[in-house]
């Protein structure tokens, strides 16, 4: 049997009680998985309803914030249909990074009072809105 | 090792157009990266902190990186893929000869960025402590690898890995697993460059996602009935084969 893990302490953990590891971790693994899940589900609904897993368009040129309201807003309205299923797989998998680099400039920022790390997880976070809103 | 490596070569061998296979590999590198940082972040082994602070520097290269792809022809795109994959070659070759070299004394910078830490080790049983050193060549060296993950689509864990080994000091399961967090961001930060260049088709990303993830647990799983030098010499056979491959049509005008 496995031994109990004798957890560390890292840096990045809170001497508070909230491990900034498990927050990292649940946030990615619930982007990707749910990501997955809305991929998978929108190729088998597009196969059943026209033969093929993904019919072949484009996104054209826009920016992951523009995608990410346009396929929240599409499911938001209850227009569901796989290629917005797909779409708004797609979002959710690229917006799962960013999620997870805004839950670490919180945890710096609030709980560990950091202001090293507030500054460097913020610039991430900058250049990162930047990227997101490039066109 | 991400699939990138080995996507792209298939993809174009069958005539799809590079740019749109790097773009559609850069966001497959975000699933596979994000999924296993999952698991390795929640062991307790990953650095946050130097993920945190390399990022900063990969993240800015990749855009470079994933700028200059746009601007780049097809031929340099192909040559640049074949050494880049040479390079990782190398890095496989030589990392099982990297002994892990613990840090006496830690200079200043890397003091000041508090780049240190212990975990678990289950194989030892015991709590391995550790210090960095030379953040300051690790982040220049990181801005570079960034350039790379971003102009070609890939997630350069082999590049970034022996970085963190060999200018960094961190041990062995540290520098892997922490690689696997940076990845994750850099490859977003080129990806939405590839997305407002038009260049992300859900028909090719879509299925390709979900069978990179799936591939990549079910990988995960064979891999430790494998016997480590048996799976190394596979990849090292395979990563000449297609570096060569990828230089040959780049030579020939694809």
């Amino acid at each position: 049997m496995r031994p109990e893990p004798k957890v560390a302490q890292n840096p990045a953990e809170s001497t508070a009680g909230i491990d900034m590891n498990l927050i990292v971790g649940y946030v990615l693994a619930v982007g990707v998985a749910s990501s997955i899940a809305l991929l998978t589900i929108g190729m088998a609904w597009n196969k059943l309803q026209i033969g093929h897993l993904v019919t072949d368009y484009e996104l054209g040129h826009t920016n992951i914030l523009q995608f990410v309201i346009r396929e929240s807003r599409e499911v938001w309205h209850g227009h569901l249909q796989p290629r917005v299923l797909i779409n708004f797989g797609i979002a959710v998998l690229m917006m799962t990074p960013f999620a997870r680099v805004l839950a670490s400039t919180v945890y710096f920022a609030v709980e560990e009072c950091n202001l090293k790390y507030t500054l460097f997880t913020t610039f991430v976070l900058l250049t990162l809105s930047y990227s997101l809103l490039l066109q | 090792m991400g699939g990138g490596v080995v996507l792209i070569p298939a993809l174009t061998f069958f005539g799809l157009p590079i740019k749109e296979v790097i773009a559609v590999s850069i966001v497959s590198v975000v699933a596979t990266s994000s999924g296993s940082a999952a698991a390795y972040v929640r062991d307790h082994i990953t650095n946050l902190k130097v993920g945190m602070f390399l990022e900063m520097f990969t993240m800015v290269g990749a855009i470079v990186g994933a700028k200059l792809s746009l601007a780049a022809g097809q031929q340099f795109l192909f040559i640049a893929f074949g050494l880049v994959l040479f390079a990782c070659w190398a890095a496989l070759l030589i990392q099982p000869d990297i002994e892990y070299v613990a840090t006496v004394k830690q200079d200043g910078f890397t003091r000041w960025l508090e780049l240190e830490g212990s975990y678990y080790d289950y194989a030892a049983d015991c709590t391995i402590e550790y210090k960095a050193r030379r953040a300051h060549w690790g982040a220049a060296l990181m801005f570079w690898v960034g350039v790379i993950a971003g102009l070609l689509g890939i997630g350069a864990g082999a590049l970034k890995v022996l970085i963190h080994d060999l200018v960094m000091g961190l041990p062995p399961k540290v520098s892997t697993t922490t690689s696997n967090l940076i990845i994750g961001v850099t490859a977003l930060a080129g990806a939405s460059v590839y997305l407002a260049a038009g260049l992300i088709r859900p028909a090719l990303a879509a299925p390709i996602v979900v069978g990179i993830v799936i591939g990549a647990l079910i990988g995960t799983r064979t891999l430790v009935r494998l016997q480590n030098r048996a799976v190394r010499r596979f990849f090292l056979a395979i990563l000449a084969l297609l570096a060569t491959e990828m230089i040959y049509r780049g030579l020939k005008g694809i």
